[in-house]
């Protein structure tokens, strides 16, 4: 959310002339106010200075270690890509409220129900660490001396922040998914609409990935807030070759447009076996993980409520593959991905996500063959991702003998929903073990030994409604699952 | 605001207990000022736009902006006028707030969105004069400016039909041609006014008026047809030579509803030899 500096939550930036006559003059102080505040900042808390912020936060914890050459990295990767020129006698005053209760109290000159808000082109105040949407709005308003109208701003903080997210898969419309909103109405888009937030920032997106952030820039300074449709259509003509509604079209209409520029989430290093990792000090990963033939990877996710999404920061319109958090303190994916180089992005993020292992390639096979086991832990929820369009086999799955509700999700075979053909869980692998059918809507308790097989033959993911079908396997005993 | 535009009302008419003499009444004024007579005119403007912000709030946008216009009346039916205008802020920029302190005239086409809107010319013919109507042609001419080098032609019709001392209509008819710069080139884009404004004497010196002005812009290549139309509601008081009238003013009813709106001060002033009467 972008706000004028200055300004209160009902009108902005009425300055009128000195020279209208003093009724209006009356009429328009009627109308407006200042809040004032701004420049002055609305606490001092404890303040720690990098090269090109003075960061105030009234947080009771300490400091994340890296977040303040963190906070530097940002400014110059995403304020570079709008031409910000840093200047460390100039710093950005990020301002990190208590809790959204604080924010409401005291954050004067923002709405109230933000969790953050950009004053100016000087400071920031939020509830996060690092406010990657705000930090966007300060850079350009510095960098190109004032706002826009709401359709520009936010469309250009989305589009250099990835915030809010959008997590539909690059395979679906973005207009369907968002509701095919028309760009008249998103024209002062202002913390009203998460889908109007989506929608700008394609179009932005859009519109710096075909023509440049100069382009975007021009068309920032020649858009006023408060302007009509017919005057964006005119004025957008007058900054590109093309119209806008053939942008906005272009944007929104076009299956696995981009929803932003990911760059900083992009920015990314290797993330080894065996590592155990947080989020970064600004909330996402920067990792990443390289396939090299093998079939996937098994990641556990620490923190209940949070999610993973593994993305290719190489080709925008490749598939994302969503690990969620179960019903447990942590939560393992076993899960199968293609080949390829996949950066782990965080909404919410997880408290640390550990690399166990990549799945060999023969670990869904297509005969029950000799190869190592996928180890459930009784302590937590564990989902086997299986791709849509793979064939499916056996995987072999050592349970230890303990108790789990087993449950198949976006998975479906011949004789679907019933237990005819449906996934199993069997006791070996000859033609004369036990298997317990695993069929649609319902969990199976079953107790599961080390020298289980999971029968998948015949079984596959819905390719229409996601990327992974699933089998989730829940411990039987809560008490147990929460160490 | 309703308080405010009463309260202005109330001042307007107290204040017009110390005018010696009102000249003509305002329904009475010719359509066309006679020869070496000038109108000139200054106005103020605010306007708003409110709209939805986060959790059901209304948030609100408020710009000014200046107009001012002088025209000649040349005789044999002709006058000749220019229009400027100034936008004070951002807000009075994106709203175009000099619309607003234009107040009781014609709506205008292609003055870009800069501080400083393309200045207008005008050259008025009557065709028709009675006590009762005139009639005749307007050609305006908006011209390009450094920052806005868009040039708009506007012919119109014109009709005032007077019931003498008591009322007056005014309708006009215009068409805009506007040589729009676009990043592809020059591009025409046409449109349509059709303002209607309705007043009456309510005394000697206190007028009143409705106005009304659809205006339709046909679509280009690169814009889309838009419908829009202003209403407004103005009173104004005659002192002497002057008239000082206040506008309040719903600028786009089709799309936007209340949510866009205005109030204009406007002080129009006469100077020169009156015309003989009709």
């Amino acid at each position: 959310m972008f706000e004028l500096g200055g300004i209160d939550q009902q009108f902005t930036s009425a300055r009128p002339h000195w020279s209208c006559a003093v009724t209006l003059i009356v009429l328009a102080a009627a109308l407006s106010c200042s809040a004032g505040g701004g420049d002055g900042g609305p606490f001092v808390g404890s303040v720690s200075r990098s090269q090109f912020f003075e960061y105030h936060s009234r947080v009771d914890e300490p400091l994340c270690p890296t977040l303040l050459s963190l906070l530097d990295q940002h400014a110059e990767k995403i304020g570079g890509k709008v031409g910000l020129r840093l200047d460390p006698a100039n710093p950005f005053r990020y301002y990190r409220f208590r809790d959204a209760a604080d924010f409401k109290a005291n954050a004067g000159g923002c709405s109230a129900e933000a969790d953050g808000c950009a004053l100016g082109r000087d400071v920031v105040y939020s509830t996060r660490s690092l406010h990657a949407h705000e930090l966007a709005h300060a850079y350009i308003f510095r960098a190109w001396q004032g706002g826009s109208s709401g359709l520009v701003n936010e469309g250009e903080a989305v589009a250099l922040s990835c915030d809010p997210g959008y997590g539909a898969q690059p395979s679906n419309r973005p207009a369907d998914v968002l509701g095919h909103p028309d760009w008249r109405s998103l024209l002062n888009l202002h913390g009203n609409s998460i889908a109007g937030y989506s929608a700008a920032g394609f179009w932005t997106t859009h519109l710096a990935a075909r023509f440049g952030w100069d382009g975007v820039r021009d068309l920032h300074g020649r858009i006023r807030a408060g302007i009509t449709a017919e005057d964006f259509e005119r004025e957008f003509a007058r900054v590109y070759p093309t119209s806008m509604e053939a942008t906005w079209s272009a944007a929104l209409d076009t299956p696995g447009a981009p929803p932003c520029d990911n760059d900083w989430g992009c920015t990314a290093i290797p993330l080894d076996v065996g590592a155990r990792v947080p989020p970064d000090c600004d909330g996402q990963m920067h990792r990443s993980i390289t396939l090299f033939g093998q079939a996937g990877v098994v990641l556990t996710l620490s923190g209940a409520g949070s999610q993973i999404a593994l993305r290719s920061c190489d080709t925008q319109a490749a598939p994302i593959y969503d690990l969620i958090s179960g019903g447990t303190e942590r939560t393992t994916h076993i899960a199968a991905l293609p080949a390829g180089t996949f950066t782990l992005f965080s909404a919410p993020a997880p408290k640390d996500v550990e690399f166990v292992s990549y799945l060999p390639a023969g670990f869904n096979a297509a005969t029950c063959a000799a190869v190592p086991p996928v180890v459930l832990d009784p302590s937590q929820t564990t989902y086997v991702d299986l791709l849509a369009g793979a064939v499916n086999g056996w995987i072999r799955i050592a349970g230890g003998g303990h108790v789990y509700e087993v449950s198949p999700y976006n998975l479906i075979w011949q004789g679907w929903p019933g237990p005819t053909g449906a996934p199993a869980v069997c006791d070996g692998c000859d033609a004369a073990a036990t298997c317990v059918p695993l069929p649609a809507g319902a969990a199976t308790s079953l107790a599961i030994p080390d020298g289980a097989v999971l029968r998948l033959a015949g079984v596959s993911a819905v390719a229409s409604s996601s990327v992974y079908g699933q089998l989730t396997f829940l411990p039987a005993d809560p008490g147990s699952a929460r160490p | 605001m309703k308080r405010l535009a009463a309260g202005a009302l109330i001042a307007i008419a107290t204040l017009s207990a110390h005018i010696t003499h009102a000249q003509e009444r305002w329904v009475d004024d010719e359509a066309v000022q006679p020869a070496m007579r000038v109108r000139a005119t200054a106005g103020c403007g605010v306007a708003t736009l409110t709209y939805p912000g986060a959790a059901g709030m209304t948030r609100g946008l408020v710009g000014t902006g200046l107009n001012g216009e002088a025209v000649l009346g040349l005789g044999r039916g002709f006058e000749v006028g220019v229009r400027l205008g100034l936008r004070t802020d951002d807000g009075g920029r994106g709203l175009r707030a000099d619309e607003v302190a234009r107040g009781l005239y014609p709506p205008t086409f292609g003055t870009g969105l800069s501080t400083v809107p393309n200045p207008e010319l005008l050259l008025r013919w009557r065709a028709v004069q009675a006590r009762w109507l005139e009639a005749g042609v307007d050609d305006r001419v908006v011209l390009p400016t450094g920052a806005e080098p868009n040039v708009t032609e506007v012919i119109g019709v014109w009709l005032a039909a007077h019931g003498p001392g008591a009322t007056r209509a005014d309708v006009s008819f215009d068409s805009a041609l506007s040589w729009q710069s676009f990043r592809a080139g020059y591009v025409l884009q046409l449109a349509f006014a059709l303002p209607i404004r309705l007043w009456i004497n309510v005394t000697p010196g206190l007028f009143a008026g409705l106005v009304t002005t659809p205006v339709y812009y046909a679509s280009t290549s690169y814009t889309t047809s838009y419908l829009n139309a202003s209403a407004s509601l103005v009173a104004g008081y005659r002192f002497g030579r002057c008239d000082l009238s206040l506008g309040a003013h719903l600028v786009d009813v089709v799309n936007s509803g209340t949510d866009r709106a205005g109030l204009g001060v406007v002080v129009s002033c006469r100077f020169g030899p009156r015309g003989k009467p009709t």
